[in-house]
């Protein structure tokens, strides 16, 4: 026997169908034969089937081309009255209140954005504010927001998405989302799950982190979030009050030694509070 | 795994609507219909769906069958054709979003060596796959498998010629190397 077919009599080991899954699908039937009206609507048998059968052990099957044209037809139909109905979108999204985009997609307002797209597939571009979003489940709805930060796709149907200082917070009411940050994997969520796509500028992370500064962070996530706004490019002014927040945050922390070298890195690269940090530093020489 | 003897009794009493009968019928052919979904249906569909699916066209179309001798082959037949209505609507639901209702996509193989023949397997037209898994995976005899397909024994074996020569390349194609299969098969 070859090599590759003793591989397929291992694969013939390896799925051999198991005694639960007979008997799971032996339950199953069970309740299905239970209720007559599901074997109702079963295909109704052909008549004559057994003598095709019989004849087909007779001789080959013939191509049957046609069989697949048949089926295909249909498919196609849809597939093109799909695309013949669905005039456009392109319109600006801006105010507050509920927008009834389409039949199917409905939206709360409360910021500004832009819609593309056409009604089977809607793409908004949310730039500020929030925006609520309800789609229709099971109607083949392929939904997404954009932000800059990252993109939302509708799994489910119904979620929020909002854009501020912390950057864009997707919020899941009901189904689910796949959402896409900048430079991450995509992400399901879930019902009551909550997922925030961080700034991709410096200039959004330090806007970032004077928000959570305000919402209480503690010094660790603060130098984390500065950290992670002094790896990205932005302005060299940016970049300096970066720096200088660091320099704040560990010095209001008691961790001196750490502030000593957050106001050496300061001082390296300049700025215009280099002064009241060198002086401050000063105060901090010798201290453990 | 073989087709057990079908009982003429056992048939009339599934056609008469006799419960307990259908469920001895499917208890019978249970484990022989799983294994032709399990190699058959691709990574799309889960095999125990399409076999509960076999199972109703069976009880519920056994009126067509009146020579119990031709009952082999079709069952095939009617799994057979379940599968492709299956995956037709598979690929419809990919197509058309929502349009149908979705369903789960089984779990993956865990085995290494035994996935990466499967997609090899999966890789292959239906027509080559079904006389690799009837022959090879499940060792029928070519006229036995003849019988089952509905075609003469040479087509069988041309067929399941050239199913091999193209199994073997793309199992090279898929990294499925001889030596893959030393480590993968022998515990």
């Amino acid at each position: 026997m070859s090599r590759f077919r003793a591989a397929l009599r291992h694969l013939a080991e390896v799925r051999r169908p198991t005694a639960a899954q007979s008997q799971r699908v032996l339950t199953r039937l069970s309740r299905t034969m239970a209720r007559p009206e599901a074997l109702d609507r079963a295909p109704v048998p052909r008549p004559g089937g057994e003598e095709r059968v019989l004849a087909r052990l007779r001789r080959p099957e013939p191509a049957r081309p046609w069989g697949a044209v048949l089926w295909l037809a249909p498919a196609l139909l849809l597939l093109l009255l799909r695309v013949i109905e669905a005039p456009p979108l392109d319109r600006d999204l801006q105010g507050s209140g509920p927008v009834a985009l389409t039949g199917d997609v409905t939206l709360d307002l409360d910021g500004s954005g832009r819609v593309e797209g056409t009604p089977g597939s809607p793409r908004i571009r949310w730039d500020e504010g929030a925006v609520r979003v309800s789609v229709r489940p099971d109607r083949g709805i392929a939904l997404s927001v954009s932000t800059r930060e990252g993109l939302v796709e509708v799994i489910g149907t119904g979620f929020d998405v909002r854009r501020d200082a912390l950057g864009t917070t997707v919020a899941v009411d009901h189904g689910r989302v796949r959402v896409t940050c900048e430079a991450a994997p995509p992400r399901e969520i879930t019902a009551g799950e909550t997922l925030v796509c961080p700034p991709i500028s410096a200039a959004g992370r330090l806007a970032r982190v004077r928000a959570i500064q305000q919402g209480g962070a503690s010094p660790d996530e603060l130098v984390a979030e500065i950290d992670a706004g002094l790896a990205l490019h932005g302005p060299a002014a940016v970049l300096q009050e970066l720096r200088a927040l660091r320099f704040d945050v560990l010095v209001l922390a008691g961790r001196r030694a750490e502030a000593r070298e957050a106001a050496a890195a300061y001082l390296r690269e300049g700025g215009p509070r280099a002064a009241s940090i060198e002086a401050v530093s000063a105060t901090l020489e010798g201290a453990p | 795994v073989s087709l057990p003897p079908v009982d003429p009794q056992l048939l009339s009493a599934v056609r008469r609507g006799d419960r307990a009968a259908s469920e001895r019928l499917a208890a019978g052919i249970v484990p022989v219909v799983l294994r032709w979904c399990t190699h058959l249906v691709g990574p799309r569909l889960d095999p125990e769906d399409v076999c509960h699916d076999v199972l109703v066209q069976v009880l519920t179309r056994v009126d067509s069958l009146r020579d119990p001798v031709a009952f082999p082959a079709w069952l095939y037949q009617v799994t057979r054709r379940e599968i492709g209505r299956q995956q037709r609507r598979r690929w419809l639901r990919d197509l058309l979003p929502g349009f149908l209702e979705d369903v789960p996509v089984p779990p993956p193989v865990h085995d290494d060596l035994a996935r990466r023949v499967q997609a090899a397997l999966d890789a292959l037209p239906f027509a080559m796959r079904e006389v690799l898994v009837l022959c090879d995976m499940e060792e029928r005899p070519h006229d036995e498998v003849a019988a089952l397909l509905g075609v003469p024994l040479g087509t069988v074996k041309s067929r399941l010629h050239r199913a091999r020569r193209r199994f073997e390349a793309d199992a090279r194609a898929l990294d499925l190397a001889p030596d893959a299969l030393t480590d993968g098969s022998t515990p």
